[in-house]
């Protein structure tokens, strides 16, 4: 478990230590008498779902927010962290899940963001800055070429970057938001290794995750969140994972995933794909049945987003025939793709898939046609009946149907993004990493969700880099390595490091 | 439209107050300004004469280019064209309807039909061919329509030989333009109409929600299945067609085709967009908002007008009030984003 470079006898003394924080905003208290303490050479865990004040809480350490009740210590000593600035003086860095990586700025660039550059003569002396660059990446054992410009570094690179900055500050205290979010298995344990070196250099990171694997793989010890108090903590080693779902969602869980209905031979295809080739993507062929779930696996960069972006109509492919329900089907935009029957829910819901507006506004996105009074005026009762309903099917918590969607958690701005799509009935529906930075119990619904949708009789493709969502609710996995489809595996019979090791195409 | 009961409201309760005001802050300024120059100047400045024509009156040229501007806005660009389109348009109508040529030779006044008939014509075009270039060709909306200006205000110059066109037709343009009803002037009419369609395009129409979801999250909007270019071209198109229908209102009050008249619209309408704005919680381009933008500036400059300040200080005061009303919103928005 964790971090080995800690003797388990006498844990040292509180690096960093909260008291009773409390936070609200308006009427509502999202954090209520909140403690932690953070030991140098640990890792802490911050669990909890969308919602539960884990976000407040990292803003209230790195300065962003100021508590209205509680203190903050460091050594001991309460400090005052009033803005981020502040915090990153006291030692604390915090790598928020979009990280800020300046495109077109070097890595190196990077890294000494917003710091003092080396100069001579009065200007920038690049090279000094390189070298300085080099070292930090070295002390994380990594080797990246840092006059690179930022914006062509893999995910895994830029959370690097980002860790490098932090150490630039002699941070002690190193706050990861979900850091693995957007990392393929391979890399995720690439940033593991990374944090077990800070870590037995004596920082203290706090880490915050939905992945309960990994949390069990890095953390030493854990903090649960529920609607803003603490309702469990202590050592992730004495904990199991059913009993930290439990402690998360505060009720035991049924099935995570909904059942596999009986198999009724070879299904009708709805969606077939010949020779689909983009700039990843090459020569990929694929057939989908009504009422199938199909996943695609495949380390990032392998085309499975592309290909989905392109059946999506949301990228045009370079070759390649696609037919939906038996006609030929070439999509220019999403819109033709939406009117042949197709449905695209893409990664990013904030940034491709909401408008900074009210809930009600963003599920009548597709359907502003279906509700008007001859065609011209919006027929306003109707399209908010509508709205309402598919908001209540999808069980979008909510005060009310006019609250702006940038103010829901990161479930609930999924369920809209969904109720959005699901709105036009496609019967061809494609998913990319539809509960990435998700909660467990919403994770739950989005499942079942999708089943019953494909039991409806549409045919389905997910894209996710969640093994064990694959696994759990698709039909059949197709692998994807270099733009190439590799493999079909069987769900039944097929397990997780099957899987991966058929994403890196090795022998077993 | 979303109350401002509805978003998380942090902070004291003298805030919430703040933010549950906003919508009305835009009138109660509007109020206060008008108030204190009334109370400053009872008998000039309460009079229906100073607030019909001299007020309400003289924005009606703004108010048409404003609406129209905001619609521009609300996809998320902005059009510098509109004193040229609105400059081009009218040149073309006015050398069919004067009643002198340029050189000053009486001539026989072609069709009032056809005059109208151009001068929307060529405002369409103008919106039309922004639109494809920014839209369709991806210029940016400040390279494209900052040239075009250029294009539109020297094309109509070369039309016009540099000079305003005189007596236009008395008869159905001229009088009309100058006319009232029930001692409104005409004018206001037509201002209240382009202002209502704009009003009910945005807030009551499929394509009106396509704007906002374009200008609020454009890839959004593209993955939710609107075509993107179009709408953004369709709001250039109306803005060249409402540009249009300015230039034409103003050289019938005028009974002049004057080329240069249009050309300050252009940066009064941004900026009473921009007040309109900052009188909502979530700072987006809206109607009611650019109206009284619009009629704010005017109080504010009639009002000026009645003091003793120098011409060169009442201009600068009003733009730094345009400052003072914007900076709230930018500021909690700063306040935000820290």
């Amino acid at each position: 478990m964790g971090s080995d470079g800690q003797s388990d006898d006498a844990p040292a003394a509180e690096r960093l230590t909260v008291r009773q924080a409390t936070k609200r905003f308006g009427g509502v208290t999202v954090l209520d008498g909140v403690d932690l303490a953070l030991r140098p050479g640990r890792v802490h865990a911050l669990l909890g779902e969308n919602g539960a004040g884990k976000s407040t809480l990292i803003k209230i350490l790195s300065g962003v927010l100021q508590p209205d009740d509680g203190t903050v210590s460091l050594d001991g000593e309460p400090v005052e962290l009033t803005t981020p600035a502040v915090a990153l003086h006291h030692g604390i860095a915090t790598l928020y899940q979009e990280l800020a990586i300046v495109p077109g700025l070097s890595v190196a660039e990077n890294i000494f963001l917003g710091r003092p550059l080396p100069t001579r003569a009065g200007l920038v002396h690049f090279a000094e800055l390189d070298r300085r660059a080099a070292v930090l990446l070295e002390r994380l054992g990594q080797h990246v070429d840092v006059g690179r410009d930022a914006s062509r570094l893999s995910p895994v690179e830029m959370t690097m970057t980002a860790i490098a900055r932090a150490l630039s500050t002699d941070a002690t205290v190193l706050i990861l938001d979900e850091p693995t979010a957007a990392l393929t298995d391979a890399e995720t344990s690439r940033l593991f290794e990374v944090i077990r070196r800070l870590v037995a250099d004596g920082v203290a990171v706090l880490y915050v995750s939905h992945r309960l694997e990994e949390v069990k793989a890095i953390a030493d010890d854990y903090t649960m969140l529920r609607n803003g108090r603490v309702v469990a903590g202590g050592l992730v080693g004495e904990a199991t994972i059913p009993e930290l779902v439990r402690a998360m969602v505060g009720r035991a869980m049924d099935a995570m995933f909904p059942d596999r209905p009986a198999s009724a031979g070879a299904p009708a295809a709805a969606l077939a794909i010949r020779g689909l080739t983009g700039r990843r993507a090459i020569e990929v062929d694929l057939e989908v049945g009504r009422g199938e779930i199909v996943g695609i696996a495949g380390l990032a960069g392998s085309g499975r987003s592309e290909l989905i972006r392109m059946i999506g109509g949301a990228q045009r492919p370079r070759h390649g025939t696609m037919t939906v329900g038996g006609q030929t089907y070439r999509p220019r935009s999403v819109a033709e793709a939406q009117a042949a029957g197709v449905g695209f829910v893409p990664q990013e819901r904030r940034a491709d898939g909401l408008v900074p507006d009210s809930i009600e506004r963003n599920v009548n996105l597709t359907t502003l046609s279906r509700f008007t009074h001859g065609r011209v005026l919006i027929a306003r009762r109707p399209a908010r009946r509508h709205a309402t309903g598919a908001a209540d099917d999808i069980g979008v918590r909510r005060r009310s149907i006019d609250q702006p969607v940038l103010t829901l958690s990161g479930g609930n701005q999924q369920k809209v993004v969904l109720a959005k799509t699901l709105a036009t009935h496609p019967t061809v529906l494609l998913l990319d990493e539809p509960t990435r930075g998700v909660d467990v119990g919403t994770k739950r619904e989005i499942y079942h969700l999708i089943r019953r949708r494909a039991d409806a009789g549409s045919a389905v493709i997910v894209v996710s880099s969640e093994l064990p969502e694959l696994l759990g609710l698709c039909d059949r996995i197709l692998v994807m390595h270099d733009g190439r489809a590799v493999s079909w595996h069987d769900p039944a019979s097929t397990t997780e490091h099957d899987l991966l090791l058929a994403c890196y195409r090795t022998a077993a | 439209m979303s109350t401002a009961a509805d978003g998380a409201a942090p902070g004291s309760v003298l805030v919430r107050v703040g933010h549950r005001a906003r919508p009305l802050a835009g009138m109660i300024a509007l109020l206060a300004v008008f108030g204190l120059f009334g109370a400053l100047y009872p008998s000039t400045y309460l009079t229906r004469t100073n607030v019909l024509s001299n007020i309400l009156g003289q924005v009606t040229f703004l108010a048409i280019v404003a609406s129209v501007q905001t619609v521009v806005m609300v996809i998320g660009e902005f059009d510098l064209s509109v004193g040229g389109m609105a400059a081009l348009a009218t040149g073309a109508a006015a050398t069919i309807i004067n009643t002198q040529t340029i050189d000053g030779q009486p001539k026989a006044p072609g069709s009032l039909l056809v005059a109208v008939l151009l001068c929307l014509a060529v405002g369409l075009a103008c919106g039309a061919a922004n639109g494809l270039l920014v839209s369709f060709a991806g210029i940016l909306a400040f390279v494209a329509t900052l040239a075009m200006n250029e294009v539109y205000q020297n094309l109509a110059a070369y039309r016009t030989k540099g000079k305003p066109v005189y007596s236009l037709v008395k008869n159905n343009f001229v009088a009309p333009g100058q006319g009232e009803v029930w001692g409104i002037p005409n004018r206001l009419f037509v201002a209240a109409g382009v202002a209502l369609a704009v009003l009910v395009l945005l807030d009551h129409t499929p394509l009106g929600r396509r704007m906002y979801a374009v200008g609020g999250n454009i890839d959004a909007a593209r993955n939710s299945g609107i075509n993107v270019r179009r709408v953004k071209w369709i709001a250039f198109v109306i803005c060249g067609f409402g540009s249009a229908i300015a230039g034409l209102t103003q050289a019938a009050y005028l009974g002049t085709a004057n080329l240069t008249a249009p050309a300050p619209l252009m940066l009064q309408s941004i900026a009473a967009v921009f007040i309109g704005m900052a009188f909502l919680r979530d700072g987006r381009p809206n109607l009611p908002g650019t109206m009284i933008g619009v009629v704010l500036f005017r109080v504010l400059e009639t009002g000026l007008n009645q003091t003793s300040i120098d011409d060169y200080l009442q201009t600068v005061i009003t733009w730094i009030v345009v400052i003072v009303i914007v900076l709230p919103t930018a500021i909690s928005r700063v306040r935000q984003s820290r």
